[in-house]
């Protein structure tokens, strides 16, 4: 079993948790933990690992964080030495992303689910507006 | 005078740091002052991760940072200066650290410290250390992000007391 953790700033990682779950349903061995800017960064740090360790079921680990260079991405990266193959970090996470790790998590191994989550998310990102009106012509 | 800025923050390079000041105030050079991070390879690499590819990254210990900012206020180059403490910025300033104001962007809560702002949580130490800074004649303001208000944090905290009294 592949285990999620969402770790963003602010309260993102839980509404985006929630969001996605009443899309697809509900879902096992996925985590969201929120951070906010009177955190204590290494007592956040305890609380990855603690949820990490406390799941002996899950093999491996799928982070999905906000930003390179943020606080939440920071405190992941610090655990890459210790977990290492089993343990990937993804930055960008958006709804697509979320809904595509859930779908995709009992299909494939963690490296390719990493892959298929991060192109997933990017082809996710499109012109909205001009796909549609270019539907439109086609009717017209 | 090319020091744009120098902010006390623990979390020093992150989202806030990045997104919002570096860019508001132009610095084409971070200078990191961490006696701890010089010698944590991890915490290195995070660091320059962070950091977009234009801008330059120096992690310095105290000393060393004095030097670049007393020489920085000559050169061409703007420097955004980022400290972990009130204790590391107390340091520089008796190394003769040449600071004229003291932005204080975040530290954390932890047991024994009182939240003040949101992201500002002081003990009576830092307090302590503050008062000395500003009778020094250093502007220290609070600010998370440089659109926010600039509060004089000092002045806060007396009449957030005054009130309790």
């Amino acid at each position: 079993m592949i285990g999620i953790i969402i770790i963003t700033h602010g309260d993102f990682s839980e509404a985006l948790l929630e969001t996605a779950q009443g899309i697809v349903g509900k879902q096992q061995f996925i985590f969201a933990i929120a951070i906010s800017y009177s955190e204590d960064p290494k007592v956040v740090h305890q609380r990855l690992e603690k949820e990490i360790n406390a799941n002996r079921v899950v093999n491996d680990w799928l982070i999905l964080t906000d930003m390179v260079g943020g606080t939440p991405c920071n405190i992941c990266l610090t655990l890459v030495e210790k977990f290492r193959e089993n343990y990937e970090v993804v930055s960008g996470v958006n709804l697509y992303m979320l809904i595509s790790a859930f779908i995709n998590r009992d299909k494939m191994p963690l490296t390719e689910l990493k892959n298929k989550i991060m192109e997933d998310a990017k082809s996710s990102i499109m012109d909205a507006k001009e796909k549609f009106l270019c539907r439109l012509k086609k009717v017209e | 005078m090319s020091i744009v800025l120098i902010r006390i923050d623990d979390r020093l390079i992150h989202g806030q740091v990045i997104e919002g000041w570096l860019k508001t105030v132009h610095a084409d050079r971070i200078l990191v002052v961490s006696d701890e991070v010089v010698a944590d390879k991890i915490q290195k690499q995070l660091m320059g991760l962070a950091v977009p590819e234009n801008i330059k990254l120096t992690i310095a210990d105290v000393e060393k940072s004095v030097e670049i900012i007393n020489d920085g206020h000559d050169t061409k180059e703007r420097i955004l200066v980022l400290l972990p403490d009130i204790k590391t910025a107390s340091k520089m300033i008796e190394l003769k650290a040449d600071i004229e104001s003291l932005n204080l962007g975040g530290l954390h809560w932890s047991q024994g410290k009182t939240q003040y702002l949101k992201a500002v949580s002081l003990d009576e130490k830092d307090i302590e250390q503050l008062k000395e800074i500003k009778k020094r004649g250093i502007e220290i303001e609070s600010r998370a992000l440089p659109m926010d208000d600039r509060i004089d944090i000092l002045k806060f905290i007396e009449e957030k007391s005054g009130i309790k009294k």
